[in-house]
């Protein structure tokens, strides 16, 4: 049977970076080892070599790249190449071969193994390459390169070392209310240019938000997102880690929208002003009571429609209270956010682009840039934190005294028992 | 040689459109003679390694045969196919996925992201490489994960009369993936196509007398359906490296106008929407009318069995033999490797040995 009998270059899948070096592994799941490491640029005079006479498009495609950025003090580079001539086989230089030089740049690197489940490349790490392949935002993790050796695909993706599930633990470290807002309207903007491109994260946490050594903050982890917007495509509704899931997600909503990735942004909201967990359920089931205790228990009125959910059933009724209760410290406008982004009905909940315009991001105190966020000092920092965190690997889980859920995430519309697992590590 | 030309700088500071950001227009869309030149360039690659494949293989035979000195030893370079019988052939498989698709149940979604995921492999590919018999079911599964309908590989395989096994279908997706950069989405005339239905119905609404309405409505709803048509066939040719999917939706509309007598009053639309500037609206009628006159040519299978089947027998005598793992060189290159892994084993062995031995002396000393 004629078949590829070899690994060859069917892809030039190459870029700005002549090679990548792997430096030294940090974590290892079921279908993924992550590694530290350096990106080599290419010399800019190489590239245009490569380039001179080209017929075919090729040039016009790289400066379409071009926009997103020079790095590292190089004159232009582009950004996701595919120039012709090099091997993708041979970008891989295990070892130290390379000797520092200007404009390299550290780099995580997500080895996904293939060709060990029955069913091929795994779903979420497919999810994940589709979708960082076209989202570029200063607020969402960067895939700086996509490249396979030997029978594994390799995800080149920017270094990040902290994560603000971390800095939300570390009771060494003290926030601020325009530190909160900061990450806050980071968190929104990144989400937000999501959902412009109708994408849905579906697994927003603070353990999935990234910090960046300036501070900026970046959305990471998008092995459960996918597009959204079509009313005639059905979706699972057993998606987002649970204390951060939306009471439609909890009924078995099977068509829903942003508002799911709205509500686990204001879970976030209410944690970063806790410094615990909001709504800790201890299983899937207790979720929604652990959500009504909080909240009060929607009535029609609240939430018309609820009652057509395919697991609605009645509940215990719960008093409402008012927020101002429970977060004494927050000001007026911080709360009028947070009610809103937890509405019960998804659509009365904001939109991420009507939440950056809400009064709370114009008002006193102004976000602090993200140069002066506050950094993870102390115990937890030591630990570098990959682009793919483990909770397990970068922070101990008994910090609070509550177990964290582990990601029992599983898609119904098409992912395998392995991802279960997999998942862990991302 | 051209002198390379510094990047151009930014016309306006315009924050660029959410489409210009999607993989698809930064490294999938292409003018039709970029297409040309790339496809006689990867052509004549792909023939060049098959003659340079066989030239070797050539000389291995001689190698072997030497002593049985045989007549024939001599093969002949093959005569390589051209571009264009390449072309040819792949239409007729994209003809096989849409097969595949009906059979299978898939929705338009997966078929037309499988088609996107074929043109896109074979436009860096040669089939002299690499067999479409084979890949085009790879399109369609990989398609099926990635457009959310996902079967699994046995039971996709079930259905499929002369399937692979299962590890080939994983090494395929693979390398098919590699193919297509990893670049896994696709974006599709339909939401375009209902957006522009959308705003005609809007249009409609504010720019005529009530009375109206229910007429043209009706009018439109007809001319909508024959225009997801012509979207659905728009998948299946160049445009979808040429235009955006947004001008293939409302170039399909335009069609679909002209069949259905429509075009009188989706004139008037376009106009009122696009008339702020003249240039645009012009640039924009020729995209269209160059969509329109696409899909109106193009028929669901243009290429008949017959027609296939004489390349096929071409494309037998020139397949590239270091793709083909019975060829006489790739089991050549299996053994060579296979050497050269054995002698860096036996090189490591003893280095570690010597490693070891001088170790052992230090600690004597």
């Amino acid at each position: 049977m004629p078949l590829p009998a070899q690994s060859h270059p069917a892809t030039t899948s190459s870029s700005q970076w002549s090679h990548f070096i792997k430096e030294k592994k940090v974590g290892e799941g079921t279908y993924a080892v992550v590694y530290l490491g350096w990106a080599i640029p290419v010399p800019q005079k190489i590239i245009e070599q490569e380039l001179a006479g080209d017929d075919t498009g090729e040039r016009s495609a790289l400066d379409k790249d071009k926009k997103v950025g020079v790095q590292g003090g190089l004159t232009w580079i582009p950004h996701v190449s595919m120039y012709y001539g090099m091997k993708s086989d041979q970008m891989v230089v295990s070892g130290f071969e390379v000797k520092e030089s200007a404009g390299r740049r550290r780099i995580a690197i997500k080895k996904i193994k293939i060709g060990q489940f029955k069913d091929g490349m795994d779903m979420s790490a497919i999810r994940e390459v589709k979708f960082l392949q076209e989202l570029k935002h200063p607020n969402i993790i960067e895939l700086i390169d996509v490249y396979s050796h030997k029978t594994n695909l390799n995800l080149v993706l920017e270094f990040l070392d902290a994560d603000l599930e971390m800095i939300i633990k570390n009771k060494n470290v003290a926030f601020s209310a325009a530190d909160v807002k900061s990450w806050m309207m980071m968190t929104l903007r990144g989400v937000r240019h999501c959902h412009t491109n109708f994408i849905l994260h579906r697994d927003l946490k603070p353990n999935n938000l990234l910090l960046a050594s300036d501070g900026q903050l970046k959305l990471a982890d998008f092995g459960m997102a996918r597009d959204y917007g079509d009313p005639h495509r059905k979706m699972t509704s057993i998606v987002v880690t649970r204390w951060y899931r939306s009471p439609e997600l909890l009924l078995g909503a099977n068509r829903y929208g942003y508002a799911v990735d709205m509500w686990a942004i204001g879970c976030i909201f209410a944690e970063l002003m806790l410094r615990v967990p909001f709504m800790p359920g201890e299983s899937d089931i207790s979720q929604l009571q652990t959500i009504f205790r909080a909240l009060g228990t929607p009535t029609e009125l609240d939430w018309p429609g609820m009652k057509e959910l395919p697991d609605y059933h009645d509940f215990q009724v719960f008093p409402k209270n008012p927020l101002r209760h429970l977060f004494t410290a927050a000001s007026a406008d911080a709360l009028s956010l947070l009610e809103s982004l937890l509405l019960y009905d998804p659509l009365k909940r904001p939109s991420a682009h009507d939440a950056l315009n809400h009064y709370y991001f114009r008002n006193q105190p102004r976000p602090t840039p993200p140069a002066k966020l506050p950094r993870d000092v102390g115990n937890a920092g030591n630990k570098a934190k990959e682009a793919a965190p483990d909770p397990a690997i970068a922070n101990g889980n008994q910090a609070r005294g509550v177990k964290r859920p582990s990601d029992e995430l599983e898609d119904g519309e098409g992912s395998m028992p392995e991802a279960k697992l997999a998942r862990r590590l991302f | 040689m051209a002198l390379p030309e510094p990047p151009p700088e930014p016309e306006t500071t315009r924050p660029p459109e959410p489409y210009e950001e999607s993989s698809q227009f930064r490294h999938w869309k292409l003018t039709s003679e970029e297409l040309q030149h790339l496809r006689q360039k990867v052509n004549e690659e792909g023939a060049e390694r098959v003659r340079k494949a066989f030239e070797e293989q050539r000389k291995l035979i001689l190698m072997v045969e030497f002593q049985k000195i045989t007549g024939d030893t001599t093969q002949e370079p093959p005569e390589c196919l051209t571009w264009e019988e390449q072309l040819t052939y792949c239409q007729f498989y994209e003809g096989r996925i849409l097969d595949y698709c009906k059979a299978l149940h898939f929705d338009r979604f997966v078929q037309a992201t499988a088609l996107a995921y074929f043109k896109r492999f074979y436009l860096r590919n040669t089939v002299m490489d690499y067999d479409p018999k084979f890949y085009l079911m790879t399109c369609v599964f990989l398609s099926t994960k990635v457009e959310n309908a996902h079967i699994s590989l046995s039971k996709f395989l079930e259905s499929i009369p002369k399937s692979p096994s299962p590890d080939v279908m994983v090494e395929l997706e693979f390398s098919l993936s590699k193919g297509i950069r990893f670049e896994y989405m696709v974006h599709h005339p339909f939401w375009p196509l209902h957006g522009f239905l959308l705003d005609v119905q809007d249009y409609i609404a504010t720019s005529h007398p009530r009375p109206a309405h229910e007429h043209l409505y009706q009018k439109l709803q007809k001319c909508y359906s024959r225009a997801e048509q012509f979207a659905s066939i728009a998948t299946l040719t160049d445009l979808t490296f040429t235009h955006m999917p947004s001008q293939i939706g409302l170039g399909c509309l335009l069609a679909a106008a002209r069949e259905r007598d429509f075009e009188k009053e989706l004139e008037q639309y376009l106009a009122s929407r696009f008339h702020e500037k003249l240039d645009d609206l012009v640039k924009l009628r020729i995209a269209l009318d160059g969509v329109a006159k696409a899909v109106t040519m193009q028929t669901e299978k243009n290429v008949d069995k017959a027609t296939a089947a004489a390349i096929h027998k071409k494309l037998q005598k020139c397949q590239n033999p270091d793709f083909d793992p019975t060829s006489a060189l790739c089991k050549h290159r299996r053994r060579e490797e296979e050497r050269e892994r054995n002698e860096r084993a036996a090189e490591k062995h003893e280095a570690g040995k010597a490693r070891e031995a001088e170790q052992n002396a230090t600690f004597i000393l």
